[in-house]
């Protein structure tokens, strides 16, 4: 057994009085596919946030290959190039094209070339089926599509680990199967990935391991058909009725 | 097509009933040759368009050092350093002060004051202190504006700039603060509007610029019509700087309805 990318050890974080993790244990083997599901506010996106240093953990240790980042605050920036984010709400910079989106960090943190940064951009564009938008504005872009250029974004830093915080939920519903399909490629490529979502189908179909979040706990965690099959819990049970009944 | 008739209709009743009144006032014949009177205009004109010019340069100079040192009070007001807290403590005194104060008492101060001191390297020129003084003011309003527009750019923009691994002040360099100067084009063009105007506050301490040209004339001759003449100047600037402004305001607020929808 070889060492998890990810391992998170004891970790509590808090608002305030307000504990919003508690005592999270858990291990992200490298190119494993991890489905956070939960209700909304039970941590997922927070877990996220920590694991990206964008917000502090009050306690425990996060280590990635082997080193404890939580207190690195110092080196916060260099653990940050390692670990690629896409969020809810796309956040791509409405005053750039698309491929100055997708150059700026690459250029500017890894201070490589214009000519070279642009290249790689416009081979993972031509990769997602994008490649005429290179110059188009975002507010040009649909929803989906501007995810899919987030998601490029994140890739043009080739971190090791991609944290996806509920990409598809700001999406109309038939734009969520084309961001989904990038998602089953990376995999297929062996991306680390750790996603919060509410798809439970897409989930199961793609997760190595799925963990139920409540109250800021991890509740239950197992393999996708397990998980959903014959999950343990009383409070996994009610949530997956829930959701599944609600379509 | 109706509505247009009306409109037509209820503007030449209304300003050709306020021009028979003010025509038909007692004091009219004295007001229109006070204040209306070509030869007049003529022979005022050259002497205030000359003034005029010193408008013109005065705030031509102003504006960009305006611009500059707005933004650079607004970023020291902004940041959120510990080590840099003397820099913020110095952008709130200064914006606080030279806002409360109006800006002709500023203009007053220095133009009086400075050139009293009799320090030998300072310069002398009315000219260069009230454009300074002017500078002073309108340096605390625009970073003001900067300031407001910075603020406006969504927390999230820098969260991005942030997860990709751009530090602080690259993530402010690049991503926020070009989003927020963009936001606040329109209110800067209405601040240097109406820094064209504020330049003929400089006329109290000396300088010959237009109003002042204009209030020599009036003095000299007895006729106020080269105040006139001295308007009609600004407001060849003004309003069409002005039609700009609101055009860009439409269509900024066009752009921001178009990716609401996209």
């Amino acid at each position: 057994m070889t060492a998890p990318l990810i391992a998170y050890r004891g970790v509590y974080k808090a608002y305030g009085q307000h504990l919003v993790l508690r005592n999270i244990n858990l291990d992200i083997p490298e190119h494993s596919v991890t489905c956070l599901i939960g209700a909304s506010g039970c941590g997922k996106s927070t877990l996220l946030r920590c694991t990206n240093l964008l917000e502090e953990i009050q306690h425990g240790e996060i280590i990635l290959s082997g080193r404890d980042i939580a207190q690195a605050q110092d080196d916060a920036d260099a653990i940050r190039k390692r670990v690629g984010m896409v969020f809810q709400s796309y956040n791509l910079f409405p005053h750039m094209t698309v491929l100055q989106n997708i150059t700026l960090a690459p250029r500017r943190v890894l201070r490589r070339p214009m000519n070279e940064c642009a290249e790689e951009a416009r081979v993972l564009l031509q990769r997602f089926g994008l490649a005429d938008k290179a110059n188009e504005y975002p507010d040009r872009l649909s929803g989906g599509q501007q995810q899919r250029i987030a998601i490029i974004r994140a890739l043009a830093m080739q971190p090791e680990v991609l944290l996806l915080d509920e990409i598809t939920s700001a999406l109309d519903p038939e734009m969520v199967g084309e961001v989904l399909d990038i998602i089953v490629e990376l995999k297929d490529l062996g991306m680390t990935m750790i996603m919060a979502t509410h798809q439970m189908g897409f989930a199961r179909q793609i997760a190595d391991q799925v963990v139920f979040l409540d109250g800021g706990e991890i509740l239950e965690r197992n393999e996708p058909n397990a998980f959903f099959d014959t999950p343990q819990h009383d409070r996994t049970k009610q949530f997956l009725h829930r959701v599944m009944s609600a379509g | 097509m109706r509505s247009i008739f009306i409109a037509i209709v209820s503007t030449i009743v209304l300003f050709g009933g306020m021009a028979w009144l003010i025509s038909r006032s007692e004091g009219w014949d004295a007001v229109q040759q006070a204040f209306f009177s070509a030869p007049d205009f003529r022979a005022a004109w050259p002497k205030v368009v000359d003034g005029f010019k010193l408008n013109v340069r005065m705030f031509l100079i102003a504006e960009p050092i305006i611009l500059a040192a707005g933004l650079l009070l607004a970023v020291m007001r902004l940041n959120r350093n510990a080590v840099l807290f003397p820099l913020r403590a110095f952008a709130i005194a200064y914006i606080d002060l030279f806002r409360g104060i109006p800006t002709l008492l500023i203009i007053l101060m220095l133009g009086f004051g400075m050139p009293g001191l009799r320090i030998s390297w300072l310069p002398a020129s009315p000219v260069f202190w009230g454009v300074t003084a002017i500078i002073l003011s309108s340096a605390a309003y625009t970073a003001e504006t900067f300031r407001a527009g910075i603020e406006s750019v969504h927390p999230s923009q820098r969260a991005a700039a942030r997860s990709l691994g751009l530090n602080s002040a690259q993530a402010f360099t690049h991503v926020v603060l070009p989003q927020g100067v963009r936001a606040v084009i329109p209110p800067l063009l209405s601040g240097f509007i109406a820094l064209q105007k504020e330049t003929a506050l400089v006329s109290t301490i000396g300088p010959l610029e237009a109003t002042r040209q204009a209030g020599i004339y009036s003095s000299l001759n007895f006729n106020y019509t080269s105040y006139l003449a001295a308007a009609l100047l600004f407001i060849a600037i003004t309003i069409p700087l002005t039609r700009f402004t609101d055009w860009l305001l439409q269509r900024s607020a066009r752009l921001r309805e178009l990716g609401m929808t996209a």
